[in-house]
């Protein structure tokens, strides 16, 4: 008795537990966009109808389907329900909130009731939530807290055990995290010696002009600044279209073909120093590979955590910094090697062997990229 | 040596140039992740949503009975178990991860003391596992078995999630368990299920078609899901005759199995059967799992409706991420490689899914992703896995084979 009587749930349990590991879709969740203009508090919330027709009940005559109507008929209902479990308050003053429209929107889930509401409040420091929708008969509800405020975008979740959320707003402004992304640019730059070791390689010959095949040391400043400006420039708005569009994921690269390709970048412009097939057109050639660069800007810019909702800003500064990083490099080595154009060091030494140099390094970094080595460490 | 001129005005040309691309390419992705445009109905009987029972349907009543009964009596331990196991089962039946919410909220009042009954535990465990919170889960199994050795349920549950892991040799001393507890049939379901992992799926189709055929007396449930590990050792044994064949008499049984359904239609996903899989998935959008299937037959079938579909199934990824709780990663993976065409994606959600979950189809998804992404590295867990199981199945060997001719 005992065998048959455990054995039926437990066959059940077989089913259950297979289907349960992987067939579930979406809990339940409600997302509060709260505007702020001109210090003014101003919101949207759009909260699933199946959740209030649990909370507040609205299938009247219960056919199973909610119709318009039904959800009209309980407006009142639902926004004293959902706004007594809602509390705002700015730097340190509670809001009145006044419900205005009631909508509906579509979300991957099912149809959301859309509550438009106005406050009272006026925030300039700070903005605290408290927030207990659902969390009494649903454990698991979340609530999506999206707050937008001139050009920055700040987001939370509420849980059952996190109600409250304080929002800094000073701190969110748009200039920190734009500097943020600015230093990270910056800094990427620098650690990323393929990225150091191709541009050096193109500005090293910037102090050169080629005559009867044979490199002659400029007479004057600007034939290298013309050069190195329009190395910079097409390099810099090449990377910038493809850290764009990856960023954003329009393209998507293979890791390892970009890796290798900007590997092959570095040996062939290092290489071009010793034995020049491309003479002329070398922005071209700062322009095709910084496409490649970019690609690579964008695997980093992607390990910092992209948040969508402040991409541009994020994207921005990131490119910028990246500009500053290569903006100092150019400060550093270009008046350098000017300087030292005539010398016999710098014609006969130092610019071959630097170019030779660079050259192995990049080879080795293309075998092990090519291939998924590990020759030396360091990259 | 010939150079471009570039005068002031043409690098201010170039830089607005790139700022509006960088501007107009992000408004462009704005637009995909802001929620739709809210609206004002204009019809009073337009239906809004779709509930998955009516009023008057047995099972609202029976919630509604328990619920008001618990209203009474808050402190009864009976119907509070009661209905977080109604809601357990219908959080399977309709793939709602709400109902889970619900249950957990019924089971508060004990679960928040310090030694909560081992009912009460069993159940959170359950709910636990539904949210792939495998660790709590099988903590709270344990504690139920140090409890009530006998306890089948916790038994189960516990091989089962050791298996999903590939924690074998836990599994398997869990499985022994069984004897003591009288449910010798389990012990045998389970063992085939493990050998079969392990290169003996011959000898584990033989052993279950043998149960199968000698238990007349067992509940339909239980045959039908049988069947479909029958099912699924053909696959692995190359005879696709004898799957096909186990695959209906299971569906037959209950039609309405996700997971007999889903193994189902991968199957025949796999034999370029799309047309076949699109008609019976139709209804069957509110389950993620299905609705990459779908989705992913109504592409191969150049079907008009398939890029709703993607965009749908894409939206649920987003919230879910937006959430933070991602419990679909094979299948996010299984997206971005099949549908998408982003394998370096794929690969990167394949192996974070591999910390999790281990079973031959995680293992599938993982090694496509590699192979895709040309990366014959990023399949090495796998390799090993195989290696380590000597799993057998036509379609795995080939992969590993591709896999490492990549390597040389």
């Amino acid at each position: 008795m005992i065998r048959a009587y455990l054995l039926k749930p437990l066959c059940l349990i077989f089913l259950v537990f297979f289907s349960s590991s992987s067939f579930a879709h979406k809990p339940s969740d409600s997302y509060l966009n709260i505007k702020i203009q001109d210090n003014k508090l101003s919101g949207q919330w759009d909260i699933a109808l199946r959740d209030l027709e649990f909370a507040v009940g609205l299938d009247a005559n219960g056919d199973g389907d909610i119709t318009w109507k039904e959800v009209k008929s309980k407006q009142l209902d639902i926004s004293s329900y959902a706004f007594a479990r809602l509390q705002l308050s700015a730097d340190s003053k509670p809001c009145q909130i006044t419900p205005q429209d009631l909508l509906i929107d579509h979300h991957s889930d099912g149809s959301y009731a859309v509550l438009t509401f106005s406050t009272n409040c006026v925030a300039k420091q700070d903005l605290d939530v408290r927030y207990t929708l659902f969390f009494d008969f649903d454990t698991q509800h979340k609530g999506l807290i999206r707050i937008e405020q001139a050009n920055t975008v700040s987001t939370g979740i509420f849980a059952a055990q996190d109600n409250k959320i304080s929002f800094n707003l000073v701190n969110q402004s748009f200039f920190r995290q734009f500097f943020n992304y600015v230093k990270e640019g910056t800094w990427h730059i620098w650690n990323g010696f393929d990225h150091v070791l191709f541009l050096i390689s193109l500005l090293l010959p910037a102090v050169f002009v080629i005559q009867n095949n044979r490199y002659v040391p400029v007479r004057s400043f600007k034939p290298s600044l013309v050069h190195t400006l329009s190395i910079v420039t097409s390099f810099t708005i090449a990377h910038s279209i493809t850290l764009s569009l990856a960023a954003l994921q329009i393209v998507v690269l293979p890791s390892r073909l970009v890796e290798s390709t900007i590997a092959f970048s570095v040996i062939f412009a290092a290489f071009n120093n010793l034995w020049p097939f491309v003479q002329s057109r070398i922005w071209l050639v700062a322009f095709l590979f910084g496409l490649i660069h970019g690609f690579g800007f964008a695997s980093v810019l992607m390990d910092l955590g992209l948040k969508e909702t402040n991409l541009v800003t994020c994207l921005l500064g990131f490119n910028f910094g990246v500009e500053v990083g290569q903006f100092i490099i150019v400060l550093c080595v270009l008046p350098l090697i000017y300087f030292l154009r005539n010398t016999r060091f710098y014609q006969q030494l130092f610019f071959k062997l630097a170019s030779a140099m660079i050259c192995f390094v990049a080879f080795i970094w293309l075998v092990e990229r090519l291939l998924d080595w590990r020759i030396i460490t360091v990259r | 040596m010939r150079l471009p001129f570039l005068s002031r005005s043409h690098l201010a040309l170039c830089r607005l140039t790139l700022l509006s691309v960088v501007l107009f390419s992000s408004i462009i992705f704005n637009i995909n992740i802001a929620l739709a445009a809210p609206y004002l109905p204009n019809k009073d009987d337009l239906v809004l949503e779709h509930l998955p029972f009516k009023a008057q349907d047995p099972i609202n009543q029976k919630i509604k009975t328990l619920r008001l009964a618990l209203q009474k009596n808050p402190n009864n331990l009976v119907q509070a178990i009661s209905l977080a196991r109604t809601y357990f089962s219908l959080a399977n039946s309709e793939g709602d991860p709400r109902y889970i919410g619900y249950a957990h909220s019924i089971i508060k009042p004990w679960t928040d003391l310090p030694n909560p009954p081992i009912d009460i535990i069993l159940v959170r465990s359950l709910l636990n596992q539904f949210s792939h919170d495998f660790e709590g889960a099988t903590k709270g199994f344990k504690d139920v078995l140090s409890k009530d050795p006998l306890n089948g349920e916790a038994i189960s549950w516990l091989v089962d999630l050791n298996i999903v892991q590939s924690h074998f040799a836990e599994a398997e001393r869990y499985n022994e368990f069984f004897v003591k507890a009288n449910l010798n049939e389990n012990k045998i379901v389970y063992k085939a299920v493990i050998q079969s992992i392990h290169g003996n799926t011959q000898l584990a189709y033989l052993s279950l078609s043998d149960l199968l055929n000698h238990t007349v007396s067992r509940p339909p449930e239980f045959k039908e899901w049988v069947l479909i590990r029958l099912a699924e050792m053909a696959i692995r044994l190359n005879q696709p005759e004898l799957a096909e064949k186990h695959f209906k008499e299971a569906l037959a049984i209950d039609p309405q199995d996700a997971y007999g359904l889903a193994a189902y239609v991968d199957f025949l996903i796999d034999h370029n059967r799309f047309a076949e899989v699109i008609q019976p998935l139709k209804s069957k959008q509110a389950s993620d799992i299905l609705l990459l299937r779908l989705t992913q037959a109504s592409v191969l079938n150049k079907s008009a409706d398939a890029n709703d579909l993607i965009n749908t199934l894409q939206d649920r990824f987003s919230a879910a991420t937006l959430r933070g709780d991602r419990l679909h990663l094979m299948e996010e993976s299984r997206f971005e490689l099949k549908i998408k065409n982003n394998p370096t994606k794929a690969l990167e959600l394949a192996k974070l899914n591999w910390e999790k979950q281990r079973e031959p189809k995680d293992a599938r998804c993982f090694l496509e992703a590699a192979l895709a992404a040309q990366n014959p590295q990023g399949g090495q867990e796998v390799l090993q896995w195989m290696k380590e199981t000597h799993y057998e199945d036509p379609l795995f060997i080939s992969l590993e084979q591709a896999l490492l001719k990549l390597k040389k």
